[in-house]
């Protein structure tokens, strides 16, 4: 038994390779991983497009930069949401699921979004809800682009 | 116990001469000086005290004088202090190394395997705070980020950075990156130029720390965490193709 256990500690000892790259897929949840593996609407749209939105923002603690774009009808409905992030798995499935929520709202329902909406959707632990932060930043920061770029034209 | 009531009967005594000592006239000053001198000393002394046999240490002593027993680590919070370096960003990282397998060279637990549990134990916990230590203050960005911290900046998960255009230029940077692909030689250009930014900006950044402009040290500090981050990023696609230089 003994013999069992130490033969089977020295295996695991000598694989570390293999325990690294295991470890992620058991520290984040499925939703996560889905959203990282499978990004929805990843992208640009055309920022000199009135009808488009972009929020840039970044994370400085973790050297992250997130881009999410929106694109609104004349209704004030969003059509189209697009994201571009380059950091960790949960800043890219946090981006991922926000084009994904936003589609089809209202600029005034978008803005509700909670970063603790994204979290829980999500799963994420603790260490990781500024990445959920990090998104709810963004889509703010593109309908207020947005809604700038609107209030200007109404100016005109 | 007894050593300490007796240290802290002599910390008494020496105070109890100093104040009738205040009343002579002025022939007297150079020996006052010298009880001052003593009093600083017995009165820093008298909280270092070995843990073993309660013999007062010296400020900076590894090893009990008298006992020989390996002391609890007297600063555990600035690494600098840690390793005995000057808490500056310039570092001679000759010397650093230097300092570090001296002390592993005394501490280290497998000096400690005949001793009691006792001390094996300081001598684990002792060890692994040199190793943390030594691996904060031997990296440029893990340096300047826990001097920052030391001056009460540290750098929060929070923090927002308000800079669109240095956002841009990294969401750009970060683009030709992914766009260099398996491209060795683009990848190595950027690898490169990457690495010239990096060096500039930690010359920078010690200038910052040398006139002590702490807002200007934090926005460098911050943009240097993104260019190691995308230097880190290259550097591990480029490993992954197989180039090791």
């Amino acid at each position: 038994m003994a013999l069992n256990i130490t033969s089977k500690l020295l295996r695991t000892m000598s694989q570390p390779t293999l325990r690294v790259s295991q470890t992620p897929s058991a520290l984040y949840h499925k939703n996560v991983i889905d959203h990282y593996e499978n990004p929805r609407n990843v992208g640009s749209l055309d920022k000199n497009d009135d009808n488009v939105g972009t929020g840039l923002v970044g994370a400085p603690a973790c050297g992250d930069v997130m881009k999410l774009q929106v694109k609104v009808d004349e209704n004030g409905k969003i059509i189209d949401a697009r994201f571009k992030t380059f950091g960790c798995g949960s800043a890219i499935a946090s981006s991922s699921y926000t084009t994904e929520w936003v589609k089809g709202k209202t600029v005034d329902e978008a803005l509700k979004l909670k970063n603790t909406e994204i979290a829980k959707e999500l799963s994420l632990p603790p260490v990781k809800l500024h990445c959920s932060m990090l998104a709810e930043d963004a889509i703010k920061a593109a309908l207020s682009d947005y809604q700038i770029k609107k209030n200007k034209i109404k100016k005109e | 116990m007894r050593t300490i009531s007796l240290i802290k009967n002599k910390y008494i005594f020496l105070e109890s001469i100093m104040k009738s000592e205040t009343n002579h006239s002025s022939i007297i000053r150079p020996n006052n000086d010298l009880f001052n001198r003593k009093l600083f000393i017995s009165k820093t002394n008298f909280q270092n005290v070995c843990w073993k046999c309660g013999i007062e240490q010296g400020i900076s002593s590894l090893f009990c004088d008298k006992c020989n027993a390996l002391q609890h680590p007297k600063e555990k919070e600035n690494l600098f202090k840690v390793l005995s370096m000057e808490e500056d960003f310039k570092m001679d990282e000759g010397a650093l190394k230097n300092k570090f397998r001296k002390m592993q060279s005394l501490i280290h637990p497998d000096k400690f395997s005949n001793r009691s549990s006792a001390e094996q134990s300081i001598s684990e916990e002792y060890s692994s705070l040199i190793n943390k230590a030594y691996n904060i203050l031997q990296t440029p960005l893990k340096r300047a980020e826990h001097l920052l911290e030391l001056k009460g900046q540290k750098l929060d998960e929070n923090d927002k950075i308000d800079d669109p255009e240095f956002l841009m230029e990294m969401m750009s940077l970060n683009e030709e990156v992914e766009e260099a692909g398996d491209n060795k030689q683009l990848l190595k250009n950027l690898f490169e130029k990457n690495k010239c930014v990096i060096d500039q900006l930690e010359k920078e950044i010690e200038d910052n720390f040398r006139s002590n402009s702490i807002e200007k040290t934090k926005k460098n500090v911050i943009k240097l965490k993104y260019f190691i981050s995308i230097h880190n990023k290259i550097n591990k696609i480029l490993r992954e193709l197989g180039v090791t230089d």
